[in-house]
């Protein structure tokens, strides 16, 4: 499959002009809403369908990539008790997310998303060989996905596609399912510790920067690519794999 | 009583998304269909939104409050248990944030009917009950935010997603209580529901809004003022 290196959209500028790098935890942005709320909705709906299905995209890519590596790496990882491997149930739990992002991709693809690019960056080596910190991405990393879908929901209802709501619901709320598993993984007392998911991002393509801040597109770490995993995703004990 | 806000026999009944592909950027027939389908105001949406919340305070209040007695007095884990305390708290916040918006529940007492009785002694129908109820309002939620757009309210849209969120958070959970390989076994939630109202109707049609002989009758207001908030954050949207 073709790689698309370019940004979404020649809007990146507007959006430059209303984003708050508020840099938290391991650095994604988090954007304020007060004073510039207006201006913020203006610069969202700048963005169109195409554009956030083409992130979307990229973003299941890369789940599905790394969910894909660190499937692959389980007998390897160091667990924070010494012992090595990833217990059978977090491979599972890994598994299942792996085929539930890979359904995601396969239906935005098919509804004509292009992703941005098919390599991602592992941008700290202890990702694909420490289970804590392992389960520590993917906890940031869903967050991070919720909150795209998020504002995904809020720019399609801002554009009145229904459909397209309820397809960005549909998909937020898996994610939300790996934040809680994840939590659940690194033995947090209260997996779903939240009343109501967080806000992150005026748009989707805020979602986007915030994946490059962190190094997983375009970053320094070492290569992973999507066709070296895509076609080992296991389906089993799925359901509902279309939204239909 | 319970009564149902909203008809749903329109003359054009909807039977689930456009099938053919999305329509993206050439159709609005999503937004015709859901305009169609819902007769539902916001209030409306968000009046049963907040009758759903009070069950679950008043369900998960109960289950904490009988915690001891599951499985044969054997009593729910106590991993369980502050589980359910912080759905409990979670729900709350969403009652909450609705009541303070205007919305009114349609009631604030609720019903286990003869069929549902052992979900108040044995773990394992209380989780089966979980994750099938969560599922219904995780569809509720679902439903709302499509009509809070076709209703011109991306905002409200948002804040439907992040409930819908939370209520995902806690049936995988309940998954997993459970036993089931994966918990996290749908690639996309289910959107069973055109509307709010028909979730509702679901809701109904299970005699937890009222039923003939119940085998327990539960009062939200004795549970809603022992609501552990502890470790839970994000108390609005």
């Amino acid at each position: 499959m073709p790689e698309h290196t370019g940004t979404p959209s020649s809007k990146l500028t507007r959006r430059d002009l209303i984003r708050l790098a508020g840099a938290t935890g391991l650095g994604l942005f988090v954007t304020r809403f007060g004073g510039i709320r207006s201006m913020a909705e203006a610069a969202a709906m700048s963005e169109s369908v195409t554009d956030i299905i083409n992130i979307a995209a990229t973003a299941e890519a890369m789940a599905v990539t790394l969910l894909g590596a660190a499937i692959k790496g389980a007998p390897g990882y160091l667990n924070a008790d010494g012992s090595r491997g990833l217990a059978a149930p977090l491979v599972t739990v890994l598994k299942a997310a792996q085929s539930s992002e890979q359904a995601h991709y396969a239906f935005l693809t098919h509804a004509g998303a292009k992703p941005l690019t098919l390599t991602f960056n592992v941008p700290d080596p202890k990702i694909a060989t420490e289970t804590t910190t392992l389960f520590k991405t993917i906890e940031t990393l869903e967050t991070a996905f919720i909150a795209a879908y998020m504002a995904a929901a809020r720019e399609f209802a801002a554009m009145k596609k229904i459909d397209l709501v309820k397809i960005a619901v549909q998909i937020g709320g898996v994610e939300a399912e790996h934040r809680a598993l994840a939590r659940l993984a690194l033995g947090e007392a209260l997996p779903h510790n939240l009343a109501y998911e967080a806000p992150m991002f005026n748009d989707v393509g805020d979602a986007a920067a915030a994946l490059k801040k962190l190094g997983f597109i375009g970053g320094a770490g070492s290569a992973v690519k999507y066709d070296d995993f895509a076609s080992g995703v296991d389906n089993t004990g799925m359901t509902d794999l279309s939204p239909m | 009583m319970f009564e149902r806000m909203a008809s749903t026999t329109g003359l054009f009944r909807p039977r689930g998304a456009v099938a053919a592909g999305l329509g993206l950027g050439t159709s609005q027939l999503g937004t015709l269909q859901a305009l169609a389908a819902s007769t539902e105001s916001v209030a409306q949406i968000i009046s049963i939104a907040a009758t759903a919340e009070a069950l679950a305070v008043t369900l998960t209040g109960a289950v904490i409050a009988g915690a001891g007695e599951y499985d044969g007095a054997k009593g729910l884990p106590p991993m369980m248990v502050s589980w359910v305390k912080a759905i409990q708290a979670e729900e709350q916040a969403h009652y909450e944030y609705l009541t303070k918006a205007g919305a009114r529940p349609l009631t604030l007492t609720f019903t286990v009917p003869q069929n549902l009785a052992s979900i108040t002694n044995d773990s394992k129908a209380l989780l089966d009950f979980v994750v099938a109820a969560e599922g219904i309002f995780i569809g509720a939620y679902i439903a709302a935010a499509a009509e809070f757009a076709a209703l011109g309210q991306p905002g409200l849209t948002q804040v439907a997603y992040q409930v819908a969120g939370v209520e995902c958070e806690h049936r995988t959970l309940a998954n997993y209580a459970r036993g089931a390989t994966p918990p996290n076994n749908l690639g996309f939630e289910n959107a069973p529901f055109h509307t709010v109202g028909e979730a509702a109707d679901k809701v109904k049609s299970l005699g937890l809004l009222g039923t003939p002989s119940p085998a327990a009758t539960l009062h939200y207001a004795d549970f809603a003022g022992k609501v552990d908030r502890m470790g839970v954050s994000r108390w609005t949207p």
